[in-house]
């Protein structure tokens, strides 16, 4: 949920009513919606994509009412040509900070070493790989089975076995190790703030 | 008909951000809007980390990656996991293949298994055959796709480049705020129209860099997303070119949404006519 929007209940609602008129489909195109413009400003080498979007939402919700009744077509895209917006605010920003930003990652290594950031993240893969269902580990676990060449003939046998394209089974891989991703980073994120 | 115009090729230049502006809006609107494009970009970026990984991508296009996927720490965290997750399963592979003498897939085993329980056989017949049947459907829909994705190219190369004036039949569409009582446009398809022209009337004061139109048949689900189209030169029109054998008999509805040169929408103009033939 946005960090904002969850206390203003009357805002979140016209946002969703305005992303759609079936409450179920409007709050799954919103956490889509965060999604895709996370991923937007990481494309687009920004420092906080959580945070520029969140700042997206709060934008929007002190316009949806106005919005609502004045524009008209694919009111994500008129979350996008705000996130557009943020993104040129951003690469001034980004073009006086990239010296620090070398600087804050030399530190942090340091940092990291000393708790072995290695053994920590295999723990975490361990912990988050009995949560996840046995055959979509199977799955992943078969997926990358191979490397470099002998992949390709691999992975079309392994869709044909499941009978999807190649691409429908590249697509749920990632979708599996996505999820696996966000819980290893809540694993460690847990951890770092135990220690 | 909501279909996307990027290839696998096009994708990974924008993730590796070799792309213009244009491309890079173009791209992400429809990451925003389009589900079919969103899941080609997932697959495209597991392909690009899956190189990355391996050491394949050239050396510039590697530093363009570390530049798009490990500018910050938090990144180069989420790589590294990305990579362990890889690691894991590429070292218990080769770990179940030493142990075991001969490589064998989770399948092979299940088929061992099946032998010892005869019970089991009518299930996974039924389960084999459902899967079948859904993989003949979902061939069909791949088909479906990629013929959707001509007539996508095809449109794009129609409006992207300039044609023989004679292969057009133009056709010129008012705002339907503006036509009121007028009868509406009617188009009369012939065997020898090679390419439609509409020349959707604009007349907004303001021209904008790019338009987008939404075309949609009257009692059709799916409609056709055009994007990039261009004014005239002196602003009255935009133009949208079409291949004559997506149009069948019935009533069309246009709209058309002005892109500001921030990606935003501006206005937009509702335009009908009707195919005859």
């Amino acid at each position: 949920m946005a960090r904002d929007l969850a206390t203003l209940p009357g805002t979140f609602n016209e946002i969703l009513a305005w992303l759609n008129s079936d409450r179920d489909v409007a709050g799954q195109m919103y956490v889509q919606l965060r999604h895709d413009l996370a991923k937007i400003f990481t494309w687009n080498r920004c420092s906080d994509p959580e945070g520029l979007t969140d700042e997206v939402f709060d934008r929007v919700s002190r316009k949806v009412h106005q919005l609502r009744q004045t524009f008209s077509g694919d009111p994500r895209l008129f979350f996008y040509g705000v996130a557009r917006n943020l993104i040129k605010e951003e690469s001034k920003k980004i073009r006086a900070q990239v010296s620090l930003e070398h600087m804050d990652l030399a530190a942090n290594e340091s940092a990291e070493n000393h708790n072995d950031p290695g053994m920590m993240r295999a723990e975490c893969l361990e912990l988050c790989l009995q949560k996840i269902s046995s055959d979509k580990r199977e799955l992943i676990l078969d997926y990358y089975a191979k490397e470099k060449q002998a992949k390709i003939d691999h992975r079309a046998e392994i869709a044909r076995r499941f009978g999807m394209s190649i691409e429908v089974l590249r697509v749920r891989i990632y979708r599996i190790r996505s999820k696996l991703e966000q819980c290893i980073e809540s694993c460690l994120d847990a951890r770092a703030d135990g220690d | 008909m909501k279909e996307e115009i990027v290839t696998d090729a096009s994708l990974r230049q924008f993730l590796l951000g070799k792309v213009d502006d244009d491309e890079r809006v173009r791209i992400e609107s429809l990451v925003i809007t389009n589900a079919l494009t969103k899941e080609r970009v997932c697959a495209a970026e597991e392909d690009l980390l899956e190189d990355y990984f391996e050491d394949a991508l050239s050396g510039l296009d590697r530093e363009r990656f570390q530049a798009q996927y490990a500018y910050t720490s938090h990144l180069q965290r989420q790589l590294e996991i990305t990579r362990d997750i890889r690691n894991w399963a590429i070292a218990l592979q080769k770990k179940k293949g030493n142990s075991s003498g001969t490589q064998t897939s989770s399948w092979s085993s299940v088929f061992t298994s099946f032998r010892l329980k005869p019970m089991l056989v009518m299930p996974i017949a039924a389960t084999v055959i459902a899967i079948v049947i859904v993989g003949l459907w979902l061939n069909q829909k791949i088909e479906l796709r990629n013929r959707q994705l001509a007539i996508e190219k095809e449109i794009a190369r129609l409006n992207a480049s300039p044609s023989n004036p004679e292969s057009i039949f133009s056709l010129t569409l008012r705002p339907v705020t503006l036509r009121s009582a007028e009868t509406q446009t009617e188009l009369v398809m012939r065997p020898d129209i090679q390419i439609v022209e509409l020349r959707l009337l604009w007349n907004l004061s303001e021209s904008y860099s790019t338009y987008q139109a939404v075309l949609k048949r009257t009692g059709d689900t799916q409609s056709l997303i055009v994007p990039n189209l261009h004014a005239e030169i002196d602003g009255k029109a935009i133009l949208l070119r079409l291949p004559p054998q997506i149009l069948t008999v019935g009533t069309y509805h246009v709209e058309l949404t002005s892109i500001m040169s921030d990606g935003q929408s501006g206005p937009t103009e509702e335009f009908q006519f009707s195919v005859s033939q």
